[in-house]
């Protein structure tokens, strides 16, 4: 038997607030962010992923030591024109990677460059970190994440490494979606306006906290009962690095950036 | 009055087509079942008619009002999910209170001010479902069965007048699917407009005025009366929602003027 309420029209007054801009980019930035996780066959994808490994930790490194504006437009030309080739999406590219990060760091550093009278450094700080979250998703994008952190379990030590990394990034891409619904449930229960947002954040928070540790654990079983095991031996034996002209040609350009690293400065 | 009405509806997910050319209207106050097979784009055509996909091609209305992307934000001002609740095939997907009562009361909290008022609705309707000792349990204690009650409460509670209910009936036993569907009957009869996607001929039996059959290459092979389309061997097959070599088939159809 329904509800009395259920047989008859509702007539609350709608109140409706414009969504927050914070709540709609967190939104729109998640939805962003899936895109680096898409397959894609693009010519950068058949590179073996131990020289886009050594490309990714080389290039980050010598953006985050080095000081030159110019190196810094010239490694953000180097990731577009990679993007570019590899048909990625720019427009999601640009917006996930310097929308957040970069951007706080900027306005965190404001301070101190008006402090100081100097600007250069701050927005050097920000640039390397946008520059730096801009490859990684580059790199991401062209690899198997499944294959990106083999290499690492070459080196006995770093195995349980690599099953935790293997691990988180499978975690990331559920966590992302999972949050991504979570929103989509939300507005979809909701008449545009939280009665009460800092306890909808709250709950969200914690909720996600234990979602997350619920799915890492699943996530650990469905992998484990699948035989997967970082100690694995025929897993090992599977993995073989790859040396030919594509990944020959990485490490020559890995080379040639740091040469040009050194003619910036 | 037409509740949807789409005219060359089109889906594409990067160079995926998952809904081709769909030409469909939705009447007010009528229930309708969405069946095809698994992958025939479903689950994407309530998304977009629940709003939560909106990348699509061709003409949608909304009570003659256009339904895309630049007109969305105005509908969703003017309360556009007080009057369509969506129920996520994922359940799993669509719960994120830490309990049961907060799942069911968060619709309600949003427009009703009086909290003794939002009890009121949430205990009538946790009744209903039969689920009234479970309102203070975590979420991730909950059997599949439960959760797919507490999705469908957090929804109904918000009494909207259309509902679009992707797979209501999944992975429920048949007394559950029997309970639910005479539920979602008792709402068709109050008026509600039902949407739903089901794999189940008794919900479709029991619930639907009319069936829309998807097929697997994205388009719809026909729309009719669920009696009629229920009758017709050759679409079933042909849209993948039954197998003629199935021996319990061939039971259900004996006798009838379409045995196989």
């Amino acid at each position: 038997m329904l509800p009395e309420f259920l047989k008859s029209q509702d007539n609350f007054t709608i109140d409706v607030e414009k969504e927050s801009y914070v709540q709609k980019s967190i939104f729109e930035y998640l939805k962003l962010s899936q895109w680096f996780f898409k397959p894609n066959k693009s010519a950068f994808s058949k590179i073996d992923e131990w020289a886009k490994l050594i490309f990714l930790i080389w290039f980050s490194f010598l953006v985050a030591t080095s000081q030159s504006l110019y190196f810094m437009a010239f490694s953000f030309g180097v990731i577009v024109i990679i993007a570019l080739i590899s048909k990625a999406d720019l427009k999601a590219l640009l917006i996930s990677s310097w929308a957040f990060v970069p951007l706080l760091t900027f306005i965190i550093g404001l301070p101190y460059a008006v402090l100081t009278k100097n600007l250069i450094t701050t927005l050097l700080q920000s640039l390397k970190t946008g520059i730096i979250i801009m490859i990684g998703e580059v790199v991401i994008y062209n690899s198997r994440i499944d294959r990106l952190f083999k290499p690492f379990s070459f080196l006995n030590g770093l195995r349980e490494f690599s099953w935790l990394i293997e691990l988180t990034l499978r975690n990331i891409f559920i966590l992302i979606n999972t949050i991504t619904q979570i929103l989509f449930a939300r507005k979809t229960r909701t008449v545009g306006k939280i009665s009460d947002k800092m306890t909808f954040i709250k709950q969200m928070v914690k909720f996600i906290g234990i979602k997350s540790m619920y799915i890492s654990e699943n996530t650990f079983v469905a992998m484990k009962t699948r035989g997967y095991s970082p100690k694995s031996r025929v897993c090992l034996a599977r993995y073989k690095f790859r040396i030919g002209i594509e990944e020959a040609f990485t490490l020559l350009t890995t080379f040639l950036i740091t040469i040009f690293e050194r003619v910036l400065t | 009055m037409n509740v949807y009405t789409a005219k060359n509806l089109s889906y594409k997910a990067g160079e995926k087509l998952i809904l081709d050319n769909l030409n469909f209207t939705i009447e007010k106050g009528k229930s309708y079942a969405l069946i095809g097979c698994n992958g025939s784009g479903k689950t994407t055509l309530m998304k977009i008619l629940a709003g939560v996909e909106l990348n699509f091609e061709g003409d949608l209305y909304f009570f003659d009002k256009k339904f895309d992307k630049s007109t969305f934000e105005k509908l969703f001002k003017e309360g556009f999910y007080k009057k369509v609740g969506y129920m996520f095939q994922d359940t799993d997907l669509q719960l994120f209170n830490l309990n049961v009562f907060d799942e069911i009361a968060f619709g309600p909290r949003q427009y009703i001010a009086d909290e003794k008022e939002i009890e009121k609705r949430v205990f009538e309707i946790a009744k209903l479902f039969g689920i009234e000792n479970l309102l203070q349990s975590d979420i991730l204690v909950l059997s599949g069965g439960e959760k797919k009650k507490v999705a469908l409460a957090s929804i109904l509670v918000n009494n909207p007048d259309i509902l679009i209910l992707d797979e209501p009936t999944n992975d429920l036993d048949p007394k559950s699917i029997r309970f639910i569907a005479k539920i979602l009957s008792e709402l068709k009869n109050a008026g509600k407009t039902i949407i739903l996607s089901t794999h189940h001929f008794d919900v479709l039996l029991l619930l639907a005025d009319f069936t829309i059959v998807v097929s697997s290459d994205h388009k719809i092979l026909k729309i009719g009366k669920t009696e009629e389309i229920l009758k017709d061997k050759e679409l079933l097959v042909e849209a993948n929602v039954i197998d003629s070599e199935f021996e319990l088939f061939k039971n259900l159809f004996k006798g009838s003027e379409v045995s196989p």
